[in-house]
């Protein structure tokens, strides 16, 4: 379980300071798919850094199972613990799509003969097509570019995946198959889904979606 | 894990990073041959410095040549000759001005006579009491000796004329009208033998076939130190004879006779002794026609101090049986401030007598310690005078603790023979500027510097080539990093930011990051560094070939003939590691230092704001 307890971020530079979180709490829970939603700027996307341990919050704690996140490895928490994927993909550009599937399991020292063998059923789980995995992504649409994304999410194991506008750059159909893989994920493998997005059609089809605004958090359903 | 995925996304930009390794080679290679050339001019100069020395001769020029009128008895005419004429003396003194910067000040050296009964100086003076002897002779009628005329002897006080000869035939050639001699008349007089056949006309008196001719007889030529010459104190005679009257011998005219006798006995146990301030101060041993082959050098502090050590000859130290270590007694009883010692002896110029008609007394009487043996080989300059002759003994100018005024036989101007100095190398411009300043005129200076002035120019056109070549390769392996950096490492800003996302930690980020560009960097170094000091090796080495070979006349330089030297030259161009190793290191200090400043500015960017944006990751 995920845990945001009063959290505020505050971006400072030389020449101003920007409050871009103000106290926002909320929970996610193992097999729920969350939608955050709220316009530009509004701190969606500054929310998913603090809940993907990229940053810290500068007021406020968030807990992970119950551990504060202050206290723990961060490096290990992204490694073991949640993945992120984002809108535009995101994938090591000079790596096949094997290999990018095979990078955090390698990353946590698996073998490659194990890392490719769990790395197969990642990318069978989300349905791509075989031909693709020893292309590189810019030989891949958006869609398989997607997959191969969540695939490399799966890899890296733990329970938390994290999405930032992931459908934004797929056609409808691929967006619908991606959003299916994430709800499948979400309740079938008890993940804490949580996706960012501006899209209604997502939000609707999320559990609990919580929507920012000037940096603070309400519960409610999508417009 | 992070290094071989690094490599396997660095070698799947092949042109990239081919580029990137040619260019780096290219450039290491530049510096390595700047670094290389570098470090060899530098050692060359170092080990120049070490094996040249510039000296300085100083001649007084004469202010004029003065035509002289000489008697030719056998051409019964005048015959004429020039002699230099100095208006003054300069004293060793001026050579002390400011900006002179010496590494030994100027020295003007005597030369001083040595005698111990027991020196042995071999064949030296062997035929010396057959040609130069002291007798009385009685014309056998009134005569004016201008040309050869009969003598009877009536007793010889020094030398041989062989043991039954009683008539004998004499001259005074030098002068037109000598003075007459009479029949009832005794004179003694001082005579050199020489052979009848040089007079004209006389060669049929086969009575005899020899002339005896005035020598140097009981004169004074004592100078003091200021170069003046001590008045004798009875005059000298007027032909170089006298008439023997009685009680003749206890006048004092008559004594200096026997003081006369007493020095030329002295002469076969004289040995010359030359006072310095330094060995290389001697042109001979400068010029190698004098080296030390056993024993050691007079080091400088013995120099400083005043030692009572010294250096002898080879023939000398056999003849003697003196090996260093042992001690050689050296009773210093003369001083010549004009010439420089010569095979048969300076004596012949006269001079044997002080002012007061005596054989000069000894002024020092020192034991010295024989620290090496040196032996005189052919001439290497122009003048002889430069040459040491056998006998010689070297000794610390400073050891010689008593006055030689009273002992000065001799005294002249500056010569290049008897006068030198030693300055920096390289420093011959600015010494003869600043002497040029003093506005003295008469003095002529002659450097040498076995090569010196014309390798270090060479060098230093080479050494500044080489920082040209440095800092070529420096600008542009920093351009060339600069640019690989913005490829390889800025434009991965959101490789760096996934990997962050993806668990990476900052220092796996860095290692990623780096780790394919250091490798491609450390070939490119390694190569470029290894090829570029081949290339100045081969260079360099063939040029060194080439002046052996005989191209260039390198006898004068001391360097080309010590094959030490060259050896130590060549080992450090052949382990030319130091060169390398400077540019590896240089290469990869600065790759480090650049990509090192490109991860930071990766790892300070935000990785969400990265990753959220819309694009491909490159």
């Amino acid at each position: 379980m995920l845990e945001v307890q009063n959290v505020s971020y505050t971006y400072a530079n030389r020449y101003q300071t920007n409050e871009v979180l103000h106290e926002v709490s909320c929970t996610f829970e193992q097999g729920q798919m969350y939608a955050i939603i709220g316009p530009s700027g509004s701190g969606k996307t500054t929310l998913l850094s603090l809940l993907a341990g990229l940053d810290l919050p500068t007021k406020g704690e968030i807990l992970v199972d119950g551990k504060l996140m202050t206290s723990m490895d961060r490096d290990t928490y992204r490694r073991d613990t949640a993945s992120v994927i984002y809108q535009s993909f995101n994938l090591f550009p000079l790596l096949t799509a094997m290999e990018n599937v095979m990078f955090p399991l390698q990353l946590r020292g698996k073998p490659m003969a194990e890392a490719k063998t769990e790395a197969m059923k990642c990318i069978e789980s989300v349905n791509l097509k075989e031909s693709v995995l020893n292309q590189r992504p810019q030989r891949m649409s958006g869609g398989e570019q997607q997959r191969v994304a969540i695939a490399r999410a799966l890899a890296a194991g733990g329970g938390i995946l994290l999405a930032d506008e992931p459908t934004g750059n797929l056609d409808a159909a691929n967006g619908e198959a991606v959003v299916a893989i994430l709800k499948k994920l979400a309740h079938e493998k008890d993940y804490i889904v949580v996706v960012i997005t501006h899209n209604t059609s997502i939000a609707e089809q999320a559990d609990v979606v919580y929507r920012i605004v000037d940096g603070r958090l309400s519960t409610g359903a999508a417009e | 894990m992070v290094v071989k995925n690094s490599l396997r996304q660095m070698l799947r930009t092949p042109v990239k990073t081919v580029s990137f390794l040619l260019l780096i080679t290219l450039t290491a290679l530049f510096l390595s041959v700047g670094a290389n050339l570098l470090l060899f001019t530098r050692k060359s100069l170092e080990t120049y410095e070490k094996s040249f020395k510039t000296i300085g001769t100083v001649q007084q020029q004469p202010k004029m040549l003065k035509e002289y009128a000489m008697w030719d008895q056998s051409q019964q005419t005048y015959s004429y000759g020039t002699q230099s004429v100095y208006d003054r003396l300069i004293p060793l003194s001026v050579l002390d001005f400011a900006d002179a910067n010496y590494i030994h000040p100027p020295e003007k050296r005597p030369f001083y006579g040595a005698y111990d009964e027991n020196y042995n100086i071999g064949n030296f003076y062997q035929s010396n009491d057959t040609q130069w002897i002291i007798l009385e002779l009685s014309p056998t009628e009134d005569c004016i000796p201008s040309n050869p005329v009969p003598m009877k002897v009536k007793r010889v006080l020094y030398g041989k004329i062989g043991e039954y000869t009683k008539d004998v035939l004499f001259c005074d050639p030098d002068v037109e009208k000598p003075q007459p001699m009479f029949a009832d008349k005794t004179y003694i007089l001082s005579v050199n033998v020489v052979a009848l056949s040089s007079f004209y006309g006389y060669e049929d008196q086969n009575a005899f076939d020899t002339v005896l001719v005035p020598a140097a007889g009981v004169e004074s030529t004592q100078y003091d130190q200021t170069g003046a010459q001590v008045p004798d104190l009875y005059g000298a005679e007027a032909d170089g004879w006298e008439e023997v009257t009685e009680g003749y011998f206890d006048t004092p005219r008559g004594q200096r006779w026997e003081e006369l006798i007493k020095s030329i006995k002295r002469l076969p146990k004289t040995i010359p002794v030359i006072p310095t301030n330094a060995t290389q101060l001697l042109m001979a041993f400068y010029s190698g026609s004098a080296n030390i082959t056993e024993g050691r050098d007079i080091s400088p502090e013995e120099y400083a101090k005043g030692v009572k050590v010294c250096l002898v000859e080879r023939q000398f130290a056999q003849y003697n049986r003196i090996a260093p270590g042992d001690t050689l007694p050296l009773p210093l009883y003369f001083a010549d401030y004009l010439h420089t010692p010569m095979v048969t002896g300076n004596l012949y110029y006269g001079g044997l007598l002080n002012a007061q008609g005596k054989a000069y007394p000894v002024f020092e009487d020192s034991a010295y310690t024989v620290v090496g043996i040196y032996d005189i080989y052919g001439s290497s300059y122009e003048s002889t005078d430069f040459d040491l002759v056998g006998n010689t003994v070297i000794i610390p100018a400073a050891s010689v603790k008593n006055s030689d005024e009273q002992n000065i036989i001799a005294w002249g101007p500056m010569r290049a023979a008897t006068t030198s100095f030693e300055i920096p190398n390289g420093t011959i411009d600015q010494f003869e500027e600043a002497w040029n300043r003093q506005g003295i005129d008469g003095l002529k200076f002659t450097f040498y510097d076995k090569g010196y002035s014309r390798l270090k120019q060479g060098m230093d056109r080479i050494h500044t080539i080489s920082l040209i070549l440095l800092l070529i390769g420096a600008v542009v392996m920093v351009l060339v990093l600069t640019l690989f950096t913005f490829l390889f490492i800025i434009k991965n800003q959101k490789r760096t930011a996934i990997e962050r996302s993806l668990g990476y930690r900052k220092r796996q980020c860095a290692a990623s990051l780096l780790s394919g560009m250091l490798l491609i960097l450390v070939i490119g170094s390694a190569i470029g560094a290894c090829g570029g000091a081949w290339f100045c090796n081969t260079v360099i080495d063939r040029n060194m070939s080439a002046s052996e070979g005989g191209s260039f006349d390198l006898a004068y330089s001391s360097w080309a003939n010590d094959t030490d030297k060259l050896a130590e030259m060549r080992l450090d161009l052949n382990s030319a590691g130091m060169g390398v190793l400077i540019t590896f290191c240089l290469s990869m200090a600065t790759g480090t230092l650049i990509a090192g400043v490109g991860v930071r500015r990766n790892l300070k960017a935000e990785p969400m704001l990265l990753l959220s944006g819309k694009g491909d990751s490159e």
